[in-house]
């Protein structure tokens, strides 16, 4: 995975002295910021294979190579792409979900595909006056979109106080 | 000649052409900002990264203390330095900002704390 996760770990490992042989990537291009293609990658040299995934890890009792295969718009492998790389660890990079197990327990209903809470307007959850902001409500790239939303979550909790009252 | 690269100052990431001869950069154009021509002759003539990293602590209430290089330093540096840090093991209390070496590496920068740690037990009195 090449999202900004991705790529961190991949400068992170290479300076903590691990050799990065690749960043794979399923999609036609990394979700990442520019900045971190060019200061996580290109600055060690370290491949990006797009549209590729894992299609198979191999090893006993540890990771000893991966088969890498090219895929095409429907994310298909496309067949006799494969290629092998030798390496001892898999960095498994592909998303991030929300930690919502608090509001799960309180009884808040959670839609099970993105584990966020269901509620008819924003931010709000199934429990009167329980509010969700940033990424327990919805995963964000940057953490300005994190501000924003709990500036306008935190307003939403204030009018429902208001008009409680 | 010129020279296509992404500018790393900000997360706008704006795509640089760079018009050099060579070895100095003649003219930037693609920057939407100031700090973006002023990276494109950096990145030309003399690339320069800040340092992130980690260092090992003993006692404290942080497993491993952030830090970061004052300054830039030259890019081919980097990889080079970093055994450097895994030889630095901090014992004693930090606050953000306060300097762990001072000219690290011979660099001319020095290498900051990035976040506060204090002992991992209440000191005795």
């Amino acid at each position: 995975g090449s999202g900004d996760i991705g790529l961190i770990m991949a400068r992170r490992l290479t300076l903590e002295g691990a050799k990065v042989k690749a960043v794979v990537e399923i999609q036609k291009q990394s979700r990442g910021l520019m900045r971190n293609v060019v200061q996580c990658l290109e600055d060690f040299g370290i491949p990006l294979y797009l549209r590729h995934k894992i299609a198979k890890i191999q090893g006993k009792n540890r990771v000893e190579k991966v088969e890498v295969a090219a895929v095409d718009e429907s994310l298909e492998e496309i067949p006799g792409s494969r290629f092998e790389l030798s390496c001892d660890t898999l960095l498994v990079s592909v998303g991030l979900i929300p930690e919502n197990e608090l509001i799960e327990m309180a009884g808040a209903k959670i839609d099970p595909v993105t584990n966020t809470p269901r509620a008819t307007e924003l931010n709000h959850t199934s429990l009167p006056g329980l509010f969700v902001c940033g990424n327990a409500f919805k995963i964000y790239d940057l953490a300005d979109g994190v501000t924003q939303d709990s500036l306008l979550a935190g307003k939403q909790a204030a009018a429902y106080l208001r008009s409680e009252s | 000649m010129t020279r296509t690269l992404t500018c790393i100052e900000c997360p706008k990431g704006c795509r640089l052409t760079a018009e050099t001869d060579g070895t100095r950069v003649l003219n930037v154009t693609g920057n939407r900002c100031n700090l973006g021509s002023k990276y494109a002759a950096q990145e030309v003539e003399n690339p320069l990264r800040v340092l992130t990293a980690s260092v090992a602590t003993l006692g404290l209430d942080l497993k491993m203390l952030p830090v970061k290089t004052s300054g830039p330093i030259p890019k081919a540096k980097v990889l080079e330095v970093m055994p450097l840090l895994r030889q630095i093991c901090m014992t004693t209390p930090v606050k953000i900002g306060d300097v762990i070496q001072a000219d690290f590496a011979g660099l001319g920068v020095n290498l900051v704390a990035t976040r506060s740690a204090s002992h991992s037990y209440p000191a005795r009195d």
